[in-house]
């Protein structure tokens, strides 16, 4: 029988056919492919300020997308550049970002530096008229996010924010899942993010705090900016509701090694609604991974295992296989027929892959082209960066909560008009 | 009732919806152009009427008409709806069409006997012959809700789907999105598949050697032995009906413990 693979191709041809009624209603930043076609003679020009490694991760695929050309890099890290310039060998070469946003040969920046130096890098880039794709965490403080949200608006720049999951078609098809009601209502997340290694870089040590930043309370806010950041977006996402309240705990409780943010965190957000989503993380053990548990009162929901349960009856696999089938345009038969099924011969609840299978990518590629689209077409994709601007403000409420050892109220200064929010311009 | 939605195209939508009923599991898949609202619509609406109707037919369920017909005392009419009495009729109609092999009231340790009236039917009123007599409609209330789901689906404009009621009664409405009519397979013999276009695929029989629930009539002996009977046909109550008179026309011969199925008859001459 024909096995086909839910290619990013189909999944984009399924986009271009459905989109306008029904993944986009979930996750309207999908309207950034609306014109792909039509754009295929257009190339953008890019600049890379910080290509280490998630800097190169990106690169590997931008360098694959004949709508993307890199034609910059900037880094103060000799062997970064390097490498770099393996996956861009034509780029030119800068050591000063500013000098980098100087060159009018540059289009549209990827900023991959530490956080602490997001907000500066952000901030010119958008004032020299660059359009911006900025690693989360988007700041480092709340007030640097609202200011360069702000920006990205007076200027009518670009602004996208690595939040791969909402281009990841897992979470997207599992979304309108769950907005369509069909795991019940929604009232809690537990999310979770388990590690077991020490997150250190082999570095001299003049270069440690330049190559383990992430480790240092000066350069960053740990385990909330470097991981919760991406899961707490699937809370707002799932339940289309921005938390007011957190509170927490965070200690280094098994990596002391010199290291000033926490190893081990636990926090707990509050839905005006009473609803919970917990987080989660310690890099002292790794059996559980990492998971956005989604419960419903119908169904459970792993979005990273790419897996749903239903509480009680659960869906045949026969023709769970039938709509997958379908899906991937398969005309084929699929055995159930036979006696009559009784509730005794029900199975353990091993739940289905939302996509047919097994994962086996997220949405970086996905992300990556639709902020070349947009960039092309300069349009900027409805509410991509404000779901962005909110995962990295829970995520820095989160690790305000955690310092405090308080429960903190998201500021009213700093909402925007968006879910459950109101924008106060007196206020800001 | 849970149901999953997918868009096939961008004029088709497809939904797959599931519940418990009739102690066991109905899955639909129906697929339409236009408003997914509408696809959602029908499947409650099924899943309203199959209730409906096994609350009318189930002797499981303590309130059902058919229970109170059982609980009543022998040759005394019990005043039940049209719509039981009409299918009760039709009962004693196979049963004398078929030589007794098909009988609503057949129950194990009793042999019923072909010319014996066990059931008195004169609407609205229905009675019991006498104290062995139990009216039991697992052997055709799936086929007969499954037969007025399909015709609740024609109502509203809806022509393709796939409606498996137990998996023992599938009726193929239209076509596959991406085909000609369905293909359905055998859950134990893959191998075996049916096209289906507008019909119903119907087994009847034991999946394992040690299943063993249907009586036969006329020695009142549950039949036992690994062995099924399918039959396509227009309709699912005829298709329940048809798939145990084949079953238990096979436990007659010599090799029905060899051979576990007889393969599949179509009764349903296509002009």
């Amino acid at each position: 029988m024909e096995k086909a693979s839910i290619s990013r191709r189909k999944f984009l041809k399924n986009l271009g056919l459905a989109g306008a009624g029904v993944l986009m209603a979930s996750s309207p930043w999908l309207s950034a492919f609306a014109e792909s076609d039509k754009t295929s003679r257009y190339k953008v020009k890019i600049g890379i300020i910080g290509p280490g490694s998630r800097g190169q991760f990106l690169m590997s695929f931008l360098t694959k997308n004949p709508k993307a050309d890199i034609v910059a890099l900037c880094d103060i890290y000799q062997p970064s550049i390097d490498e770099a310039l393996k996956l861009a060998p034509k780029a030119r070469v800068y050591r000063d970002y500013r000098a980098l946003l100087d060159d009018p040969n540059v289009d549209a920046v990827v900023i991959t530096t530490p956080l602490d130096r997001h907000y500066e890098m952000a901030m010119a880039a958008l004032d020299a008229g660059k359009d911006l794709f900025c690693e989360k965490t988007l700041c480092y403080t709340l007030a640097q996010c609202y200011e360069v949200y702000q920006k990205h608006i007076s200027t009518g720049r670009i602004l996208f924010v690595g939040q791969q999951r909402l281009f990841d078609p897992r979470y997207i098809t599992v979304m309108k899942m769950i907005h369509d009601g069909t795991f019940g209502s929604i009232n809690a997340i537990r999310a979770y993010w388990y590690r077991n290694n020490n997150w250190r870089r082999e570095a001299p040590p003049e270069l440690d705090e330049l190559r383990n930043w992430r480790l240092y309370k000066q350069h960053s806010k740990g385990l909330m900016t470097e991981l919760a950041c991406h899961q707490l977006q699937t809370g707002t996402w799932a339940l289309r509701q921005i938390p007011n309240k957190v509170m927490g705990h965070g200690a280094i409780t098994y990596w002391k090694d010199g290291r000033t943010v926490y190893d081990n965190i636990s926090c707990i957000y509050v839905f005006d609604s009473g609803v919970k989503m917990t987080y989660d993380s310690v890099i002292s053990n790794k059996f559980y991974g990492l998971e956005e548990k989604i419960l419903g009162s119908k169904g459970t929901v792993e979005p990273e295992k790419g897996k749903y349960y239903f509480e009680e009856t659960e869906p045949a696999a026969a023709f769970v296989r039938l709509i997958n089938d379908i899906e991937h345009d398969i005309f084929d038969a699929v055995p159930f027929a036979g006696t009559s099924w009784e509730p005794e011969s029900a199975n353990e609840n091993k739940g289905e892959y939302i996509l047919g299978k097994s994962p086996k990518e997220d949405g970086t590629s996905l992300m990556l082209e639709a902020f070349v689209e947009a960039v092309i077409s300069q349009k900027q994709p409805e509410r991509v960066t404000e779901e962005a601007y909110y995962s990295s403000a829970l995520s820095l409420l989160g690790h305000q909560a955690l310092e405090e050892e308080r429960v903190v109220t998201f500021p009213d200064e700093y909402k925007l008009n968006y879910l459950n929010h109101v924008h106060n311009p007196i206020l800001k | 009732m849970q149901q999953l939605f997918r868009q096939i195209d961008k004029d088709r939508e497809l939904v797959y919806a599931w519940f418990e009923a009739m102690h066991t599991r109905i899955d639909l898949v129906l697929w339409d152009t236009g408003e997914a609202d509408r696809l959602s619509c029908a499947v409650q609406a099924i899943e309203e009427e199959t209730r409906r109707i096994e609350r009318m037919g189930s002797r499981f369920l303590p309130y059902s008409e058919v229970s109170r017909i059982n609980d009543a005392a022998p040759g005394c009419p019990v005043c039940v709806s049209d719509e039981l009495c009409a299918l009760l009729a039709r009962c004693l109609d196979y049963r004398q069409r078929w030589g007794g092999l098909f009988d609503v009231t057949a129950c194990e340790g009793v042999s019923c006997r072909l010319e014996e009236q066990r059931l008195s039917v004169c609407a609205p009123y229905v009675a019991r012959a006498d104290e062995t007599v139990r009216i039991d409609l697992s052997g055709c209330l799936k086929g007969y809700a499954l037969d007025r789901a399909v015709s609740l689906l024609r109502k509203q404009g809806i022509g393709n789907g796939l409606l498996s009621f137990g998996n023992s009664s599938v009726f193929a409405l239209g076509n596959h999105p991406k085909g000609e009519g369905w293909l359905v397979a055998e859950a134990d013999s893959p191998d075996r598949r049916h096209v289906l276009h507008d019909e119903c695929l119907t087994t009847s029989g034991n999946n394992t050697g040690s299943r063993r629930h249907i009586v036969h009539p006329l020695t009142g002996r549950m039949v036992e032995g690994r062995h099924t009977a399918s039959v396509v046909t227009r309709s699912g109550e005829e298709g329940e009906v048809l798939s145990i008179v084949k079953f238990l026309s096979d436990s007659l011969s010599a090799s029905f413990q060899d051979k576990a199925e007889t393969g599949c008859i179509r009764l349903n001459q296509k002009k």
